[in-house]
């Protein structure tokens, strides 16, 4: 369960600080599957890094399973990012000297406590993914497909909770850019939660529930978060 | 913590550009090679002063003349014009002044020599007694110098001073020929090294040296102008020397006696391995700081080259520490390699400069170890600033892959 309240996210900038975010309240329960939408600069990556705990917020409450994030130490943000959330970026940001799955065991490096078969794990991931037969190639190797493919068995080795995609498609071709989002959306439908950031209409309407951001602000909230729960959504217009 | 994950992030980033990892290494392992090289060199000037102190108790020694030093050898009859003491008298010092515990007589006179029938006259004799090395360093450039047993024995042997070498034998070997001083023959065993002219205008090169007894039978010396004493604790030895002097004086009213330290001499000589070692340490020192804060930058560099990796670290769960961690294990890492390599290169570099310079050098393991030490201590100071300035990314910033000043 993932919980704000009123968070602002302020940035100074000079006399003028920038209200990237600007009350947002929202709940989304485990098994959310939302998009996140709004013209660049709208504050939808400002809300996924709050959402990650890449940020906090500058007022506000933001809970995890409902502890206050507030309340957690840098470290203990970085626990949680390690085993809570699974990142998916816009340009992969694989490592392009590590092959593919070595990249997808980069975060066990950060594990408190990575198992002892974490290389078969990792390989795992991969073939989950349809990269099991890709495993010794470098992202240089691999079509922009694939290396997202790569980048979200990284996300998934820990088996967080949460993923969170961030124009998971903005580089890929349509085909690519389906296959993709078919993943994310089985991983949702296997329990977990998945949050992604879109300016792409079609993807967002794949998702059962759609946040739209304008100015920082909630502006439209649609559709259901759980498929077969009533909506909990609290969003403050 | 998955720790051979980590290590193989640090050696891909090391591999990943070879020359920058070079660059970040040479200063480093140019310091710590002439460290090395200090230390052996040091140790090797050191050892070579507590031999020769150990051989020949050189420490406890000095030496008496009738003539100050650099005014002509000083014979045995009184051609040279100063005064001689009577054999007798030197070699009651030891019964007249308690804390003497051995006393030398130098021998030096001029004679004629001859060999392959021809003749040279007025040619400086030494006769070597035990230690003679240790007053003034005799080098041979073939053959050998006179043992202790040559001198012990009464050998039949000399060594020819090279001026000599090469007017008797003209080109030939002179090793195993025979010389002639008054009738006696002698076997040349070795060719000492060109000195040039002393400052007396004698050559120093127009020289004969033979055993202290062999000396003796030839010449039946009238008196000595040069003595050795050895004295029983050298702590005494200004004291003693003195006294001596003092009592001799006595004994020669009107005449006058130079007193010379020969460690001091040796000491003297080595001032310029003490030289060498402090401009030596002095560009180390350079070296290591020029070497350690290049390290540093370029590590900065490649830090901010990297920001978008450590934001992605960082999302993937890396905290201040592990990012911190990881750049300090790369600069120790470089430091380490330089740290090797640098022995390797100073373990040369001794020996080059010990051939070079005619130093004597002494390797023993505080040197390997000191300089290893040393070159992780600079990958971990100048590794703090970069590691700090990594940890210190803002992720959300980070992964936009926009560096940060």
């Amino acid at each position: 369960m993932l919980r704000l309240e009123k968070v602002f996210r302020v940035y100074a900038s000079g006399d003028h600080p920038i209200e990237a975010l600007r009350q947002i309240s929202l709940e989304l329960p485990p098994r959310s599957f939302l998009a996140v939408q709004g013209k660049s600069g709208s504050g939808k990556s400002t809300l996924l890094n709050i959402l990650g705990c890449l940020d906090r917020p500058t007022s506000g409450t933001y809970c995890v399973d409902g502890q206050n994030t507030e309340d957690i130490s840098d470290d203990g943000l970085a626990a949680l990012r390690s085993q809570k959330f699974g990142f998916i970026f816009q340009s992969f940001n694989l490592l392009n000297r590590f092959n593919a799955l070595e990249n997808v065991m980069l975060p066990y490096i950060y594990s408190p406590d990575p198992p002892a078969d974490y290389k078969a794990i990792a390989h795992q991931m991969l073939e989950r993914v349809g990269l099991g037969s890709r495993s010794q190639h470098l992202p240089g190797e691999l079509s922009g497909g694939q290396q997202q493919r790569v980048a979200i068995a990284r996300a998934l080795v820990n088996s967080p909770d949460v993923i969170l995609a961030d124009e998971p498609t903005g580089a890929l071709d349509s085909q690519s850019s389906r296959e993709i989002v078919d993943l994310l959306a089985q991983l949702n439908i296997e329990g977990k939660t998945v949050i992604i950031v879109t300016h792409d209409g079609e993807i967002a309407a794949q998702c059962s529930s759609v946040v739209t951001l304008a100015d920082g602000q909630v502006v439209d909230l649609r559709g259901t978060l759980v498929p077969d729960q009533d909506p909990k959504v609290v969003a403050t217009l | 913590m998955k720790k051979t994950l980590l290590l193989r992030s640090v050696f891909r980033q090391l591999g990943a550009n070879l020359l920058t990892t070079f660059f970040m290494c040479a200063g480093i392992m140019i310091g710590i090679a002439v460290l090395i090289a200090v230390i052996a060199l040091g140790q090797g000037t050191e050892a070579r002063i507590l031999e020769r102190v150990d051989r020949v108790g050189i420490a406890d020694t000095f030496t008496l003349r009738t003539v100050p030093w650099g005014q002509g050898g000083g014979g045995l009859r009184d051609e040279h014009g100063g005064f001689l003491l009577k054999f007798d008298d030197v070699l009651d010092l030891q019964n007249q002044l308690p804390g003497i515990a051995a006393v030398t007589p130098t021998l030096n006179t001029r004679s004629s020599v001859g060999a392959n029938s021809e003749a040279l006259d007025n040619i400086s004799i030494q006769g070597a007694a035990l230690g003679f090395q240790d007053v003034r360093d005799w080098n041979v450039q073939a053959g050998s110098l006179l043992s202790d047993e040559d001198i012990e024995l009464n050998s039949p042997v000399a060594v020819l001073g090279p001026a000599l070498a090469a007017w008797f034998f003209r080109g030939d070997n002179p090793i195993g020929n025979a010389i002639y001083i008054e009738d006696t023959q002698l076997e040349v065993i070795g060719v000492l090294e060109s000195r040039g002219a002393s400052g007396s205008g004698r050559n120093a090169d127009e020289i004969v040296l033979v055993p202290e007894k062999v000396f003796a039978e030839l010449f039946q010396p009238l008196g000595l102008s040069t003595v050795t004493v050895r004295v029983e604790d050298a702590s005494r030895i200004e004291t003693l020397a003195r006294d001596t002097r003092e009592y001799l004086e006595g004994l020669y009213p009107g005449e006058e006696l130079f007193v010379r330290f020969p460690m001091a001499t040796a000491r003297a000589r080595d001032e310029m391995a003490n030289a060498l070692s402090f401009y030596l340490t002095g560009v180390a020192i350079l070296a290591l700081l020029i070497g350690g804060t290049v390290m540093m930058n370029l590590t900065s560099l490649s830090v901010s080259a990297r920001t978008r990796e450590i934001g992605l670290r960082k999302a993937l769960g890396a905290r201040k520490r592990d990012i911190s961690r990881q750049v300090l294990l790369e600069t120790v890492m470089i430091s380490l390699i330089a740290g090797i390599a640098g022995m390797v290169l100073g373990y040369v570099l001794t020996n080059v400069l010990a051939a070079r310079l005619e130093l004597r050098s002494l390797m023993t393991w505080h040197a390997p170890v000191a300089g290893l030490a040393l070159s992780m201590v600079a990958g971990c100071v100048f590794g703090v600033r970069p590691a700090k300035r990594a940890a210190s990314l803002d992720p959300v910033v980070a992964l936009r892959g926009i560096s940060q000043r």
